[in-house]
């Protein structure tokens, strides 16, 4: 009886992986999609969003979208089986392609279903550890590469103000410490790692009546040239408007521009309650209205990490690069066969 | 005014008669053919029922969401159509897609079924449009019986030059062309060519379609490079974000969308070039020979059509997009002022108004910031508020081109129909009140999404 | 039934009775040939039974159709799909080379099979000829490459009109020898016209016409 079930039970099962593997079943899968997809475009007017955060989240979109990888899968291994034996090269011809784009749906699945990622901001000194890490990260630097002497028509070009890409050193107790920059992103243990955004923060120390009320770097804004921001301290009830000011103006026939100084830069502060300005002033040093002081220190730049951890992004990688190695193998491949049944 | 309106109006029957004629005619002569001619009274009967459904939006009072259900529906049994076509084109290069549906084609009722139904399908939203678009043309004309009578007189012609077809393409020699796919790719093709209803200006659905594959393509590569965490830095241009807008640009975006459309007649044209040969008792002489000249012969006509599909597609989606890939029009920012914690916008004032369907942008000014809005009445006719930048890119904000905002920074084109849905490259829609003089915006609700500029936030925040 | 029937069959001319009510029945797979003096309708006969030309009246039913009511279009297709030919004349096209030639007529057939018309060419001995234009070729070799022409479509009826006119006695006995063997291999109909007693002597059955009538009508014994 039990040899029976058996082999009724692997009848079965055969008979399912037999239609599975079967070209119908596949393109029966990827016509679904096709029509799913053109449905939500017409009538929703926005079907890509859709399908993604259903693929994140929805068994009802997971489960049919796993058996089209599958269906995929066993179609590649099935129509492989042949060229395994035979010929090695009609196999990299014709099923590189495939397997890659296999990959990258792959990957693209992996990736929506299970990435997290998170935005940490953080200056020198800080310690970074993103939800899901178990390690815990200080940042020892953050260099924004920009130049130290800056002209304000340098901001108008491309790149004009760095001198090389900025970047986070980070480092771990024990361990070397590791640069991050902006592109490609950096892997520190299963999380990847890159420059979003970032900076300047200056040093503002306030005193009050003379007292010392507070002092920290505060993360602004500020980059280059022409840019500003603005900060509160509470409970006091005034805004602070900041934004760069030349060191002098230089002139060269009718061209004029401001040369600034990024290293210790001037800054204008604008200190405003509710509507009206209250003070202002031109300083790297220190302001005084009112019975508040403000000084100045020298600025450190702050930096906007995005951290990452996502299992699809090699699948992701690995695929595109199949894909783009097997598009022209498999453009020579039908060439190939054309020309050969001409023959 | 009324020559316009009579040229439209027989314009409209003529297309819409010779689209009728010509399929039941390629129909009628593929069914002679198979000896099963009857079942062509299914499609009359089909197209009978479409006419007598659209007519019934002459007597209703049409509103722009009926309107918007009938264009959809048209697009919707287009892509149906070309699913349908696609599918059969594989099967009939050797997939077995159909082995289910063979097992019960047999039966007559199921057949005649299966014709009325696509018939009513194919040519329902077709001619309601067709009819709605007449009742609007009868309204411009003084004596709206012209405007009938000229819809009349353009079926009758389109009447005459099929009976002229008739006599001067034998139904072997037409049938010899087509079989099912053929005969449905056929059909998609006039569809697409022929399926619009908004008069001679609007009469393929060409650029809808380039619209929805474009910003499928836009999609996928933005989601792939999202996935690799590319990062569009505010001030390093060389990212790779703009090798990315290379990709969806209109010209590249073009060619991709383009191959992606004819993926299903590509491979079927290849199919037929590159297919072994079926076998044949024959093994050599005249006789294989005869066998094998036959074979080849089928297929290289029954590619034709497919051929055909392709070249006139090809050659329609370039000489369309090349319209479209005309100026985009950026509209100068008016200064807008904000008066006790709302900036409100007149919503016509003499040098504008925002009901007139094109692009207006205004800018507030704060803190030494300039903040752009753009606001635009979508062609349902509601208004859409947005900022003038998206989350994604840096702010250098959208133009109007034909019926979609495009992005200056990446070129991505975003249709105007869907504005007000955040995220991505979709302009951040700002929450507004409006009456019929202004429209009125919170300065906290300007601020508080202005901090999503650049920043892809809302798709975490969705997480 | 027989395989090619003539009844009655008349063919003029203005005022030239070219054939004076003609009946034959032949068999299929015979060797059938037509002498007589020039002028007797041998060849308007032959050109009757091949579909180059229609009778004047009468009835001619070839493999139980009726061509004599043909249309021209129709005998053209008879004439491809049934019939090969072999005129004295060889008529090879110049500029092509002989298995191009073969080639032709298999193009027009169906399609061209290069393979196929060099094998047919080796069966009547020019495997070693196939490249040579028709001007390189001797005139028994010429005939050798009509005669794979003309049977490369496997017709049913082989029409030769004195084939072996122009060649030397040497030469005639090799050609008839390979249409005996081709003959005997593939059991076509031949009607085969010659003035030649040597070549009428050659099949199963002699027809003598004059002037537009049969004359005498000889089955040829064969040990």
């Amino acid at each position: 009886m039990s040899a029976f079930m058996e082999s009724r039970v692997w009848k079965f099962m055969k008979r399912i992986l037999s239609l599975l593997s079967s070209p119908e079943a596949l393109f029966w899968s990827i016509g679904s999609w096709v029509t799913y997809y053109t449905f939500m475009m017409i009538w929703d007017k926005e079907s890509f969003a859709h399908f993604v955060n259903g693929l994140a989240d929805r068994t009802i979109m997971q489960v049919p979208y796993l058996l089209f990888l599958l269906t995929g899968y066993l179609n590649l291994f099935r129509s492989s089986k042949k060229c395994l034996k035979t010929n090695i090269w009609k196999l990299a011809g014709t099923k590189l392609l495939p397997f890659g784009i296999l990959l990258v749906f792959t990957g693209a699945f992996i990736s929506i279903s299970s990435r997290q990622f998170q935005w940490i901001n953080a200056m020198p000194g800080d310690e970074i550890r993103p939800r899901w890490a178990q390690e815990q990260y200080r940042v020892e630097s953050v260099d924004a590469g920009v130049r130290d002497r800056l002209l304000d028509i340098d901001s108008e070009g491309e790149s004009g103000i760095f001198k090389y890409e900025p970047k986070v050193t980070i480092s771990q107790s024990g361990q070397a410490a590791r640069s991050i920059g902006a592109f490609p992103p950096s892997r520190v243990g299963n999380t990847f790692y890159h420059v979003l955004n970032f900076g300047m923060a200056p040093s503002f120390a306030i005193s009050e009546g003379g007292v010392l009320k507070g002092r920290e770097y505060v993360p602004l804004r500020l980059l280059m040239p022409g840019s500003n921001d603005s900060f509160e301290i509470q409970p006091l009830p005034y805004k602070f408007l900041v934004s760069f000011e030349p060191d002098r103006t230089i002139q060269k026939g009718s061209v004029k521009a401001g040369e600034y100084n990024m290293k210790d830069p001037l800054l204008r502060i604008r200190v405003l309650e509710g509507q009206d300005v209250v003070a202002e002033e031109v300083t790297r040093e220190s302001m005084s209205f009112r019975n508040i002081r403000l000084d100045v220190g020298k600025p450190v730049y702050w930096v906007q990490l995005e951290a990452v951890k996502d299992r699809g992004v090699y699948l992701i990688v690995s695929g595109l690069l199949f894909t783009c190695l097997g598009l022209p193998l498999y453009v020579i491949s039908i060439c190939m066969n054309l020309l050969r049944r001409q023959d | 005014m009324s020559s316009f309106v009579v040229y439209e109006a027989f314009f409209a029957g003529l297309k819409e008669g010779l689209k009728a004629g010509i399929i039941w005619y390629v129909l009628a002569s593929l069914l002679h053919v198979k000896g099963m001619l009857r079942l062509q009274r299914a499609f009359i009967a089909g197209t009978l029922f479409s006419v007598i459904a659209a007519a019934s939006f002459l007597f209703l009072n049409v509103t722009p969401e009926i309107r918007e259900y009938i264009a959809n529906s048209g697009e919707m049994s287009f892509a149906l159509l070309l699913v349908a076509s696609a599918a059969a084109l594989l099967n009939s290069s050797g997939l077995r897609l159909f082995s289910l549906l063979d097992r019960v084609s047999g039966k007559a009722f199921l057949r005649n079924s299966a014709i009325f139904a696509a018939s009513a399908i194919f040519f329902v939203p077709d001619i309601s449009g067709t009819f709605i678009f007449i009742k609007d043309l009868s309204l411009l004309n003084e004596r709206a019986y012209q405007t009938y009578a000229s819809l009349a007189a353009g079926v009758s012609v389109s009447v005459l030059l099929i009976s002229a077809m008739s006599r001067l393409l034998s139904r072997g020699l037409v049938s010899s062309f087509f079989e099912l796919p053929q005969l449905l790719l056929f059909a998609s093709m006039m569809k697409l060519t022929a399926g619009g209803t908004g008069g001679i200006s609007e009469i393929s659905l060409i650029p809808a379609v380039q619209r929805g594959l474009m910003k499928l393509s836009h999609d996928i590569i933005h989601q792939t490079f999202v996935m690799l965490m590319v990062p569009d830095h505010p001030l390093l241009k060389t990212t790779t974000w703009n090798f990315i807008g290379f990709f969806f640009g209109p010209n590249i975006a073009s060619w991709e969308t383009l191959l992606l459309f004819l993926l299903c007649p590509l491979m079927f044209i290849y199919y037929s070039l590159a297919s072994p040969l079926p076998e044949t008792a024959a093994a050599a002489g005249a006789e294989r020979r005869r066998f094998v000249q036959s074979v080849l012969s089928d297929r290289r006509r029954k590619a034709v059509p497919v051929l055909l599909f392709v070249l006139l597609i090809s050659a329609s989606w370039f000489s369309q997009s090349g319209e479209k890939i005309s100026a985009v029009k950026v509209p100068k920012a008016k200064p807008v002022v904000e008066d006790r914690g709302m900036v409100l916008i007149p919503v016509t004032d003499p040098t504008m108004d925002l009901k007139d369907g094109s692009l207006h942008k205004f800018v507030l000014s704060r803190s030494d910031k300039e903040i752009r809005i753009m606001v635009i009445m979508k062609p349902d006719g509601r208004i859409s508020v947005c900022l003038d930048a998206c989350e994604i890119c840096p702010p250098d904000g959208y133009g109007l081109r034909e019926d979609h905002v495009v992005c200056l920074y990446c070129n991505t084109p975003i249709p105007v129909v869907s504005l007000g849905e955040p995220g991505g490259c979709n302009p951040i829609p700002l929450a507004f009140a409006a009456d019929d003089r202004f429209i009125r915006i919170a300065v906290d609700e300007i601020m508080k999404k202005r901090e999503l500029i650049n920043s892809s936030r809302s798709a975490e925040a969705a997480r | 039934m027989p395989f090619i029937e003539l009844k009655n069959v008349i063919k003029e001319y203005r005022n030239t009775h070219a054939l004076r009510g003609i009946d034959i029945s032949i068999e299929k797979g015979q060797w059938l040939n037509l002498v007589g003096p020039s002028g007797s309708g041998k060849s308007t006969l032959l050109n009757i039974i091949g579909c180059l030309d229609s009778p004047t009246s009468g009835g001619i039913v070839i493999d139980g159709a009726d061509i004599s009511s043909f249309s021209e279009d129709e005998m053209a297709v008879f004439r491809r799909e049934k019939t090969g030919f072999i005129f004295q004349q060889s008529h090879l096209i110049p500029y092509l080379s002989a298995v191009e030639n073969v080639m032709l007529s298999q193009y027009f057939h169906s399609m061209a099979d290069e393979k196929e018309a060099m094998e047919a060419l080796t069966r009547v001995g020019l495997g070693h000829r196939l490249h040579h234009r028709p001007s390189q070729l001797s005139g028994g070799e010429q005939q050798r490459v009509c005669i794979a022409r003309a049977l490369i479509n496997s017709p049913q009826i082989l029409l030769a009109d004195e084939p072996t006119g122009n060649l030397d006695r040497e030469n005639t006995k090799n050609i008839l020898e390979l249409v005996k063997r081709l003959h005997e291999e593939e059991h076509f109909t031949i009607i085969l016209v010659t003035h030649d007693p040597f070549v009428a002597q050659w099949g199963q059955r002699v027809l003598t016409m004059e002037d537009g009538r049969i004359k005498c009508d000889e089955f040829l014994c064969r040990l």
